[in-house]
């Protein structure tokens, strides 16, 4: 799976492209655990590449979550496919996270 | 049992003929005197003699060829042990002869006679068991031709006891047969192999026992001699063609071996260096055991390197779990760090080949005693061919180590390295056994943990289905009667597969049923459980959870949905399948008491021909050839089609449907699908 990583006006941007499944799991934990180490204000994910995520790649997300609220970083999804977004709902990280329809609007969360 | 008999009786031959013998030669001396004609007389005596030897050989050719003794100088010894006894018994008689010859007995001939004979029996017996021992040593590692030489020389001495018949005179015939013998025995002689494996002290003892073998042969020969010149004495042995043909290899046979023990001192230390070697080799790679470690194998290669070239120092540098070390680990780092920059120099790092330096370029010294080395030996060690250790040697002398050293260690090391990889490989697949073992545990662990399929029950009908993709999956699905008209049911897809899933789901359980039977309302049961289950999971691990509680009185369902699927319900009065859109949060997501707060539990009510449908998400994402997804949709149409059947044909129904959609018999994720008909 292909990761896009990049640092803008301090915030992390992420961006997946393909499967979010176990075995690219450990790949996003690298990324995201470099992005919360650089201590900008917050992280972007930008979902429009993200076609299919499992329960090892919600796993991901949300061991970060504690770790992201105690340092005050906001972590934003944007872009997200109605799939997606269904799974994020159902499993209830829908409403522990920031659900946006696109990145201007995720920027704007960040940076409020 | 066979064998005593027959040694009984060739001692009873044996015996029997000496009597005669004896008796024949007696007699006519006695002061009966019997007067029987001179030639008949010899070549009745003859006759005897000739059985007499003859038993007394096969005597020997059995016990001596049916004894195992372990080492060649064993053999050595029965021999001495039985000359020593002979000559000793034998020097006796002669002194006890030479009393009677200067006394004043009567009958002196008769006595020295019936002496003599008693010699002539001591004779036999040395040089048969000499005879068949040498065979022993001969015949040690024989060739088919090598046997067949002997036995051609065993018969010719057979033959030879017809000489013994009459007193012959030793004309071109009994010559010519003495010479053929005589080479052949030579020929025979020449077969010493066992020297070879006789280690130093052996050869020593060895050519000690051969001098006293030739010493006591000569001491019976002076006396065969004497006995000619002795007008008292009758038996005459001079002409005994048998027992010279066998003395005659008897020393020959020695005098060979003890020149070859001779020759072979000197060189005898080699020998047991390679010896050594091998078994240096068989000791590493024997190594190859579950309970050793890559340093045990290490240990093995450097001490039997150290020993086979004296070195005075050495140690071994590789890598265990990615850190590096040294074995032994009494050398000090300082001594290795001071050799590896000099020796870098000239053996870099990688250097990939053995190396062998006759003089350092300045000398490495040992900071734990001070000594200084000038001469060493650089080993790499390949394991699958990577260099992974390298070993170094040390001695404080010029030109200390030579190519033939070089060689044996660089054997060594392949050794080594193929140990280590073995070793590698034996516990990889040890350790592959124990994950399949565990896996057929949790298996049954998981077996354990679900109830049966089938609850019969008059207010309502329930069914469930589970299958796992492979061993070990991690759905989880239970069905408890709380109270006499309550009844819960729970469903949850633990994240992951495999063994750690089983796991995480056993431990649900576990608090589930500890929980359920406190009748907590549902709100604290969530509460309970995240706790619980957050302590113990893993921190990307989390069970998204659905839990309905069923109450036949008030025709009511309490439930909360924690991040699982959404449940299927068909209304019967209104004909309407819908799926119970209530989303709550997994159990593990949020790990904090914060979690208790935002649970909030729902309720509906439900009649006669109701519907409720759980199920994992392994059946609504089920794909099919062309990557589509079974679907929320489908699963209602199936429902839809299939309302007015029973339970478990409901069940039926929709696994068959999932079937024909996947065209496929093989599971891509774990399916449970529960069905309750009101």
């Amino acid at each position: 799976m292909q990761i896009n990583y990049s640092n803008i006006n301090n915030l992390i941007l992420i961006e997946p492209v393909g499967e979010l499944d176990a075995s690219c799991s450990v790949q996003m934990d690298n990324e995201l655990a470099r992005a919360i180490a650089e201590n900008t204000k917050g992280i972007v994910i930008n979902c429009n590449g993200l076609e299919y995520i499992s329960s090892a790649g919600l796993g991901v997300f949300i061991s970060y979550i504690n770790e992201l609220e105690q340092k005050n970083q906001k972590l934003v999804f944007c872009n997200m496919s109605d799939k997606i977004k269904h799974v994020f709902e159902m499993v209830g990280i829908g409403q522990l996270v920031k659900i946006v329809s696109n990145q201007e609007l995720a920027i704007e969360y960040v940076n409020e | 049992m066979k064998g005593q008999v027959l040694l009984r009786i060739y001692i009873a031959l044996a015996v029997l003929s000496w009597i005669c013998l004896t008796l024949i030669d007696i007699l006519p001396l006695s002061t009966f005197g019997l007067e029987v004609k001179y030639t008949i007389l010899n070549t009745i005596r003859g006759a005897f003699i000739s059985f007499l030897s003859l038993i007394i050989f096969l005597y020997f050719k059995y016990s001596i060829g049916a004894s195992h003794w372990e080492k060649f100088t064993d053999f050595l010894w029965n021999l001495v042990a039985t000359g020593l006894l002979t000559i000793l018994l034998n020097i006796l008689i002669i002194l006890l002869e030479k009393q009677i010859i200067n006394g004043y007995v009567a009958d002196k001939r008769m006595l020295i006679n019936f002496l003599n004979h008693f010699q002539l029996i001591l004779v036999l017996i040395f040089v048969s068991k000499g005879f068949f021992i040498w065979k022993k040593m001969i015949l040690y590692q024989k060739t088919k031709l090598r046997l067949q030489v002997w036995n051609v020389f065993e018969i010719i001495i057979y033959t030879s006891l017809l000489f013994t018949l009459w007193e012959h005179k030793y004309n071109l015939g009994a010559i010519i047969f003495i010479v053929i013998a005589f080479l052949i025995g030579l020929a025979l002689s020449v077969n010493v192999k066992w020297v070879a494996f006789l280690n130093f002290q052996q050869k020593w003892q060895s050519i000690l026992f051969i001098l006293l073998i030739l010493a006591i042969s000569s001491v019976f020969l002076t006396q065969i001699l004497n006995d000619l010149k002795n007008p008292f004495i009758i038996i005459n042995l001079s002409t005994d063609i048998f027992l010279l043909l066998i003395f005659g290899f008897l020393i020959i046979y020695s005098i060979v071996s003890f020149l070859v023990l001779l020759f072979n001192l000197p060189t005898s230390s080699v020998f047991e260096q390679k010896f050594e070697e091998s078994l240096n080799f068989q000791k590493i790679s024997q190594a190859i055991d579950i309970n050793k470690s890559e340093n045990d194998i290490y240990e093995i290669f450097l001490e039997s390197s150290i020993k086979t070239v004296m070195a005075d120092n050495g140690w071994i540098e590789w890598h265990k779990n990615n850190a590096k070390t040294i074995t032994p680990d009494y050398v000090s780092i300082e001594t290795v760090k001071n050799a590896n920059e000099i020796l870098n120099k000239i053996a870099p790092l990688k250097s990939q080949k053995p190396i062998l330096i006759d003089q350092l370029p300045s000398k490495i010294t040992d900071s734990d005693t001070g000594v200084k080395y000038l001469s060493a030996i650089v080993i790499p060690v390949f394991i699958s061919e990577k260099e992974e250790a390298r070993m170094v040697l040390l001695k404080d002398v010029k030109d200390g180590f030579d190519k033939e050293m070089l060689g044996i260690i660089s054997s060594y090391a392949v050794q080594t390295g193929i140990s280590i990889e073995n070793l590698r490989l034996l516990k990889n697949a040890v350790e592959n056994e124990r994950y399949k073992e565990d896996l057929v545990i949790a298996k049954e662990v998981k077996t354990r943990l679900l109830p049966e399929k089938h609850i019969s029950n008059p207010n309502f009908q329930f069914f469930a289905y589970s299958q796992s993709a492979d061993d070990v999956g991690g759905d989880y699905y239970d069905v408890v009667q709380l109270t006499e008209n309550k009844f819960s049911i729970v469903i949850a897809d633990v994240s992951g597969h495999g063994i750690s899933a089983a796991f995480n789901m056993a431990q649900l359980k576990g608090a589930l049923n500890a929980i359920l039977h406190l009748h907590k309302p549902i709100q604290q049961i969530f509460k309970i459980l995240n706790k619980a289950v957050s302590d113990s999971i893993e921190k990307s691990s989390f069970i998204s959870i659905s839990y309905f509680e069923i109450d036949i009185q008030s025709k009511k369902v309490h439930y909360y949905q924690g991040g699982h699927c959404p449940a299927l319900f068909y209304n019967h009065q209104t004909n309407t399948i819908d799926y119970i859109k209530e989303y709550g949060i997994a159990l593990g997501i949020i790990r904090t008491d914060k979690y208790g707060d935002l649970i909030k539990s729902k309720s509906f009510v439900f009649d006669k021909n109701d519907i409720l449908l759980l199920y994992t998400d392994g059946i609504v994402e089920a794909k099919n050839k062309e990557n589509e997804e079974f679907g929320y949709l489908r699963l209602q149409q199936v429902l839809a089609k299939s309302k007015a059947l029973d339970a478990n044909q409901i069940s039926f129904m929709i696994k068959q449907e999932l079937q024909l959609f996947t065209q496929s018999e093989v599971l891509l994720d774990d399916m449970t699908l529960i069905c309750v008909k009101f």
